[in-house]
């Protein structure tokens, strides 16, 4: 049905927003493998599926709501502001700092 | 003291109880054999010796004073290393998150230490839970317990390896595509994936929101109803987790065990890739419950042979958009990342950052999401999904559960498989159609005791939507009087 080249695997890193495969080794066989996997999933063109209804999970719920009200958290389960920051690269105060979005 | 690796915690228990021996010595027993075993093995990426002391203390104190343990109390666990406990490193077995310290407590670690449980560490895993043989950490494999030069299974195989090298007694993994009983049928332990929904999934570095679920790793049947007990249940943190009835998994019944009618699928038992000792294992085990006078019913499940394929679409689409966060932001940042632009940094850190197989799945992901490619890829897989849920629905209208392999071989050599990935995808042929049918299973070593010239196999019990109480009970039987014949 189709497969994937050079430039495809180029176009599926952009998408990906990760920095390219340079090897040409690695690269080959990274495509050689995508291609092997994507020959795999034809057997799955052999099976009528016009009329069946897409199955998304495993459950039977629908959308579960709720109120959308504060509730307390027990200690351990409480991620602080504090603590969320604190992975981060860098803040000041209370501001995560990230590079410029724009040139 | 000196840790006694072979004992179960229904055993370990009622000698703390009795006060054989305090939890604090047994504990510190326990970490000594660790140095030890986990040199070769390496089961864990760390250990948190000094809370687990400090926490068999607490449950020594409440011993002394007649207080009620908790129905955990001081039985060491292990959890697999993508749960995330507060002020511990969690990696998810990738580099991506090396410097990452979790910020809270999964549900499930919020319930183990309501339990009592003492946590001893976190296991390795595949990175993010992609794999087969846990030889895809950026931490170095995990080995077999019983043969070094083999892999445990994975992706949970840290966990796996630690129940059955007597290093933990129980442990939690996760469960995607057969996470958790792959790894429990090549390690010669017991374990369950339960119900889609049964467990909540707060706090777990997400793979496939849809697929994954939490289950425990036991030395046996008894002790693995234990620990679903502990972390099963509704969470308003999670809002797929149902609420479950836990009181009734630990109320055994042979005589109602053996009206059980067992489904045998004739796509799995006539199929092709299943290895001999695999093949001798699982007639056993048929043999056995049909000898104890167990109903045995062949049903089809006809399009189970295209679970692969579909899971391999649904998977990569799932944790290709769950994966997106990882930024260089939000979760720690790598080093030696230039951050001159935002750009710049997602790139670098996602490059660098992620190992082969993830790289693959999450450019599989971009694929057969892409415009031009979704409907013929990705709704095509989420049909087949239904007609395979289907599959076993309608079997389920003849039989009570269904029997089967857990994986078509035993524990094979380190670096046999990693050159080629389908090769290590149809390693979880068998358990793959559970996950996507969201049914509860579990894998149970077909004999006692195995040895390094007799590698363990397990066979699989799925039962229905929340069936786990009907697989366990046929499991204990199985385990309690029909293997020691």
């Amino acid at each position: 049905m189709s497969s994937i080249d050079d430039a495809a695997l180029s176009h599926l890193f952009k998408l990906a927003r990760m920095q390219e495969e340079t090897d040409p080794a690695r690269r080959k066989k990274l495509i050689t493998d995508l291609s092997k996997i994507l020959d795999y999933f034809e057997q799955l063109q052999t099976v009528n599926t016009d009329t069946v209804v897409p199955l998304a999970g495993a459950t039977e719920l629908v959308n579960a709501w709720r109120e959308d009200e504060s509730t307390e958290r027990t200690a351990n389960q409480a991620a602080t502001p504090e603590l969320l920051r604190a992975p981060f690269p860098q803040h000041e105060q209370t501001h995560l700092k990230v590079p410029p979005v724009f040139e | 003291m000196q840790w006694n690796p072979n004992q179960t915690i229904s055993e370990y228990r009622e000698q703390l109880l009795e006060k054989k021996f305090s939890a604090h010595d047994a504990i510190q027993a326990l970490y000594d054999y660790i140095e030890q075993r986990d040199q070769t093995v390496h089961a864990f990426l760390y250990t948190t010796k000094a809370q687990a002391l400090a926490d068999a203390k607490q449950i020594d104190t409440r011993i002394q004073e007649g207080k009620d343990i908790g129905i955990l109390g001081g039985v060491p666990i292990a959890i697999k290393d993508n749960m995330l406990i507060q002020g511990t490193p969690t990696t998810a077995g990738s580099r991506i998150l090396e410097s990452y310290v979790a910020t809270y407590d999964a549900t499930v670690i919020k319930k183990l230490k309501e339990a009592g449980a003492i946590i001893v560490g976190k296991t390795n895993l595949d990175e993010f839970a992609m794999g087969s043989s846990t030889e895809t950490s950026a931490f170095g494999p995990t080995k077999n317990p019983y043969d070094e030069t083999k892999v445990p299974g994975g992706s949970s195989g840290g966990s796996a390896s630690a129940v059955a090298a007597g290093m933990a007694l129980g442990a939690l993994g996760s469960d995607t595509g057969g996470s958790i009983r792959q790894p429990s049928a090549l390690c010669g332990v017991v374990g369950l994936k339960p119900t889609y929904g049964a467990v909540s999934r707060y706090g777990i570095i997400a793979l496939a929101s849809s697929l994954d679920q939490v289950g425990p790793f036991a030395r046996s049947v008894a002790d693995a109803a234990r620990l679903l007990q502990a972390i099963a249940g509704k969470d308003s943190y999670d809002a797929t987790s149902s609420e479950y009835d836990t009181s009734k998994l630990l109320a055994f019944d042979t005589k109602k065990a053996r009206k059980t009618v067992i489904g045998i699928p004739k796509e799995f038992i006539e199929g092709k890739g299943m290895s001999v000792e695999v093949k001798e294992g699982i007639e056993k085990a048929l043999d056995r419950f049909k000898k104890a006078g167990y109903q045995i019913k062949s049903v089809s499940l006809p399009h189970v042979s295209y679970a692969v394929a579909t899971y391999y679409i649904v998977l990569p689409a799932e944790a290709s958009a769950n994966l997106g966060r990882y930024d260089g932001m939000r979760y720690s940042a790598l080093p030696h990342v230039n951050r001159s632009s935002l750009q710049e940094v997602y790139n670098k850190t996602r490059g660098i950052g992620f190992g082969d197989e993830v790289r693959r799945r999450i450019l599989l992901g971009m694929f057969v999401l892409s415009s031009g490619y979704y409907d013929a890829y990705y709704t095509k897989a989420q049909k087949m999904r239904r007609l395979i849920q289907q599959d076993f629905y309608h079997a389920f209208k003849e039989v009570d559960i269904i029997f089967s392999p857990t994986s078509p071989s035993t524990a094979f050599t380190l670096g046999e498989k990693t050159q080629d990935p389908l090769a290590m995808y149809l390693e979880d042929m068998y358990t793959i159609p559970v996950n996507l049918a969201g049914l509860p299973a579990i894998s149970i070593p077909v004999e006692k005791e195995y040895s390094k010239e007799h590698l363990p196999t397990g066979f699989q019990l799925i039962g229905k939507p929340w069936g786990e109480y009907d697989i366990l009970n046929v499991g204990n039987d199985y385990e309690i009087n029909l293997r020691n014949r």
